[in-house]
């Protein structure tokens, strides 16, 4: 049971702060600010607060400012405030009332064409040895 | 889906209020603040500061506060500091207890 992920079950009510999280399912009704790796808002859920996250999968309701690298919103889900996403994907019949930010980050796109350039060249690389071998 | 509430290991919660009246509440992390729930277990390792009240209490971690409850079974890895309420109290060799117990009126 001690590998089991954080849950708020359904009927349950929660108030406060929530950290040290790895992942936590929500069911029930939350206030909270969380920062996490991945948060799951169930299909019956009520959220209200802050989240930072790497994946956030919306089914439920959802109020506040939320950032994540990944954000899923199924067809159940209700958004309202603000949402920053680097990736995003809603299915239909997801509601959304809502500021939607992509959260172009410079650093991030930098390292990115760094890394891209540094697979040219080993591929370059590749091609020059491959000739020598045919030689 | 189950109706379980579970802190884990890693997770620490500060000035939470948690309320499941019909449901479980297992803690294995840290927890402050307090807890209403029909069950509520605070596993080994754990750490609760504040008020629990629920109808059956399992304290096998540590425990700072006031805790209220119709059964209430405290284990030998158990620490628990403060005012135990209870109409029926389990204690098992080892457990360590600091404070007062009295009956719920």
């Amino acid at each position: 049971m001690s590998d089991q992920q954080s849950s708020i079950g359904s009927g349950a009510k929660f108030k406060g702060k929530i950290t040290g999280a790895k992942a936590l399912e929500i069911n029930g009704d939350v206030e909270a600010d969380i920062d996490i790796g991945k948060i799951t808002i169930g299909q019956d859920a009520h959220f209200k607060g802050g989240i930072k996250a790497d994946l956030a999968v919306i089914s439920g309701i959802y109020e506040g400012t939320m950032q994540a690298e990944s954000i899923w919103l199924t067809d159940t889900s209700r958004v309202s405030g603000e949402i920053r996403y680097q990736s995003l994907q809603m299915d239909r019949g997801a509601a959304l009332n809502c500021r939607v930010v992509y959260n172009w980050d410079d650093t991030d796109q930098k390292s990115k064409k760094s890394k891209t350039k540094d697979k040219t060249v080993e591929t370059s690389d590749e091609i020059i040895e491959e000739n020598i071998e045919n030689e | 889906m189950s109706e379980i509430t579970y802190i884990s290991k890693e997770v620490s919660v500060v000035e939470g209020v948690l309320t499941a009246e019909d449901s479980k509440v297992v803690v294995a992390g840290s927890f402050s603040g307090n807890i209403n729930a029909n069950e509520v277990i605070l596993e080994e390792g754990s750490k609760f500061e504040g008020e629990v009240d629920a109808r059956i209490i399992v304290i096998e971690g540590d425990l700072k506060g006031k805790v209220k409850s119709y059964q209430l079974k405290v284990s030998h890895t158990a620490r628990v500091d403060g005012e135990l309420l209870t109409n029926s109290i389990e204690v098992a060799s080892g457990a360590e207890i600091a404070g007062s117990i009295s009956r719920v009126s």
